[in-house]
């Protein structure tokens, strides 16, 4: 029987409409990407936030889920906001607003796990890492090529030797003698 | 002599029907329940449940690996880092030891466990560390282990590096070493010809780095040990203190819970790693007459810096850790360079907004490297709602070696060439020289603003003669149960101040030499 492709990854977790904008405007404010970043690349963020959530224990997921929630809610608790919530600030708004969480001592738990989420999503994002001229791809095709080019035939005889016999070597039960030495400090 | 025709590893899309040996149990409510049996079931297919069960099966013992995670082959592996994390790491990655500072630690949970996912580093037990335990916890044939780490080194090709594989962020840490005048040495890798892909903790793309993805795991499989994955074990099933099997559970094709699985067997070797054996244990109503289970967990934990260098160094190009700084061994530190990819650095960096961007903007000039302390205090891991609790307070005086540590990784790169140093601790100013290294000692950083990481945890249901004090005797076997056995770095008496992985497999080697010994 052949075996079976590798498992898919779990479905993702979707977050409501009005969180897939809080993670775009946290990435805004965290990450400080350049004005003409596409929306669309958002959309992947957030998609790629939900994929992350998905991966997650319940217990964790509910509890980011909540903390963005938190986080959303927050900025409206700001008398300059005028009840906006983070989404819906300005970026320079949603940036000093994030500013002040992370000094905040009570905050910062909240800014520091926000952040950590958002800033890994984002730079795993392939247009951003284009940008950054980071293409491990390209390095690792060519790494494995040279291996082989090199290396094929030992490789193969190394992959093989691991499954030959070669039963481990019983001596005689040396047990109660090595115990009993331990046991006397010898 | 092994199969040719060896039984596949068995995934969530083969439960229940496809399962060699299986009978399914219909029920109208309660869903099916899949039963199986065999000589020996072991729970983990990492460094200490894939030696083990391969060993026992080479042995001659009818073995059943089950394991959590999934099956992710070599060529399923490749640079998406976010992808990897999410499918090979326990929770995504984002565990955490509960204390001040929080300490973030991964688990790989797929077949071949935290060997998939390490940065392959071999290295055998210090002779000091084996003669505390004996010493200390007297814990038997400690002297006697040269047989087993040799021939771990056979199956998992431990040796150096090919020099043509390292990269410049590896170069320049031993350049600032050498510098200073400070031992650095190559480390020893399992690999064949390592590619130097810098891949290694996201599977290694090239199937150079022998994890027991690629040796035990098939090893076990020529032998006729059957491997079950997407399988997660819930309890150990006990007849009075004999163990006869597990109850668990298996995922679905959908990757929902599927079916029920009972294994039934005359051994039980639990291999999950020192966060999950001991929850497995306490959740079993397991009862070790020490009361240890779950106590005297040791993390080796780990700071990392980011060095800013004018040339480009690309440390993406090479091979992870290709060297160690080993001038502070004694005194319980071990340094390297740790290239990560771009996405966890900047989730790591105490920095957000526009010092964030600057420091990315320079990640094709960064050499990150670490520091490793030899920790000398212990947390716990507890068992609540069905899932393992981790607390660890780090000690004032692990702070401080961390904060010294850091600060002679400092010296170092700044030997090295660096230009800027960002350091993982919050509200500390990057470092611009050498001469504001010191900085580091002005003022007490707070505990809160360190960023400390592992990957390495030890110790909770600890070997030793004593059964009031340890778990499991010198061999492996919980005291005071009968056909209960636990393979993994659990059985640490005290943390080893090195990589753990040749550690578990020698001492799972010699375990599963005893368990054969004494099967009747």
């Amino acid at each position: 029987m052949p075996e079976a492709s590798p498992p898919p990854e779990l479905p993702p977790a979707r977050l409501p409409r009005r969180l897939r904008a809080t993670v775009g405007a946290l990435a805004r404010a965290v990450c400080d990407p350049p004005d003409d970043v596409a929306p669309a690349t958002y959309e992947r963020l957030a998609d790629d936030v939900e994929r992350f959530l998905a991966s997650l224990p319940a217990a964790a997921r509910l509890g980011l889920v909540g903390a963005l929630w938190a986080f959303e809610a927050s900025a409206a608790l700001v008398p300059s906001s005028r009840l906006r919530t983070y989404s819906r600030l300005s970026p320079r708004r949603a940036a000093a607003h994030f500013g002040r969480c992370w000094e905040s001592r009570a905050l910062h738990p909240l800014a520091k796990i926000l952040k950590m989420v958002v800033a890994f999503a984002w730079f795993e994002l392939p247009e951003v890492k284009a940008a950054m001229g980071y293409h491990p791809e390209r390095w690792i095709a060519e790494a494995s090529r040279r291996r082989l080019a090199a290396w094929a035939t030992e490789v193969r005889r190394g992959e093989a030797a691991v499954l030959e016999p070669d039963p481990l070597r019983r001596p005689a039960a040396p047990a109660p003698t090595e115990v009993a030495d331990a046991l006397a400090g010898r | 002599m092994p199969s040719l025709a060896a039984e596949p590893i068995r995934t969530r899309a083969d439960w229940p029907d496809a399962i060699p040996g299986a009978t399914t149990r219909r029920r109208a409510f309660r869903g099916d329940v899949v039963e199986l049996g065999c000589d020996v079931v072991v729970i983990g297919s990492g460094a200490g449940g894939a030696v083990v069960a391969a060993e026992l099966a080479e042995g001659g013992l009818d073995v059943i690996v089950l394991e959590e995670g999934g099956h992710h082959r070599t060529e399923d592996f490749g640079a998406d880092a976010g992808a990897a994390v999410r499918r090979l790491y326990r929770d995504g990655g984002a565990q955490m030891a509960l204390g001040s500072p929080p300490i973030t630690f991964a688990e790989g949970r797929c077949v071949g466990g935290s060997t998939v996912v390490n940065g392959g580093m071999s290295w055998r037990t210090p002779d000091k560390i084996l003669e505390r335990w004996r010493r200390e916890d007297q814990v038997a044939g400690t002297g006697d282990m040269e047989r087993y780490f040799e021939r771990v080194e056979r199956f998992i090709s431990a040796r150096h590096q090919d020099p043509w594989t390292v990269g410049r962020d590896n170069e320049l840490l031993r350049e600032g070493a050498e510098r200073k005048g400070w031992a650095v040495i190559p480390n020893i890798r399992n690999q064949l010809h390592c590619a130097g892909t810098n891949n290694c903790a996201f599977g290694c793309p090239t199937g150079a780095k022998r994890s027991t993805l690629v040796s035990y795991v098939p090893r076990a499989q020529a032998f006729g040990a059957r491997v079950l994955a997407d399988c997660r074990v819930d309890r150990v099933l006990l007849e009075g203190k004999r163990a006869v099997g597990v109850a668990g559970r298996a995922l679905g094709p959908d990757g929902r819970p599927g079916p029920r699985v009972v294994v039934r067997a005359r051994g039980v070797v639990v291999a999950a790693g020192a966060v999950q054996t001991p929850a497995l244990l306490l959740r079993s109503g397991v009862r070790s007459p020490s009361g240890a289970i779950g106590h005297g967990l040791t993390l080796h934990p780990n700071a990392k810096v980011t060095a800013i260098f004018d040339e480009p160094v690309e440390g993406w190009k090479g091979v992870h850790q290709a060297y160690q700084v080993r001038e502070f061994q004694d005194e319980g530190y071990l340094m390297a360079a740790v290239n990560i990819p771009p996405s966890m650095l900047a989730m790591t960096l105490p920095h957000w907004g526009p010092a964030l961007r600057e420091v990315m903007a320079a990640y094709d000039r960064a050499v990150i490297a670490g520091i490793l302390v030899e920790d000398t205090t212990t947390g716990r891991v507890r068992q609540v709602g069905g899932r393992p609790l981790v607390t660890y307070a780090l000690s004032d005086l692990d702070l401080q070696r961390l904060v010294r540590g850091t600060s002679l990784l400092c010296e170092l790169l700044f030997e090295a060439g660096a230009r800027r140093i960002v350091l993982p601790f919050e509200g500390v100013a990057d470092l611009h020289g050498p001469d504001e290294v010191r900085r580091l000692f002005a003022r007490p950083i707070p505990r809160e603003a360190m960023e400390v990481v592992t990957v390495h945890v030890m110790g909770t249901a600890r070997m030793g003669e004593d059964r009031r004090r340890h778990v499991c005797d010198s061999f492996g076997k919980v005291h005071d149960a009968d056909g209960l056995w636990v393979s993994d770095a659990s059985l640490f008496p005290s943390p080893i101040g090195v990589n753990p992985m040749e550690t578990i497999m020698a001492l799972a080697t010699r375990n599963a030499e005893r368990l054969l010994e004494g099967w009747r």
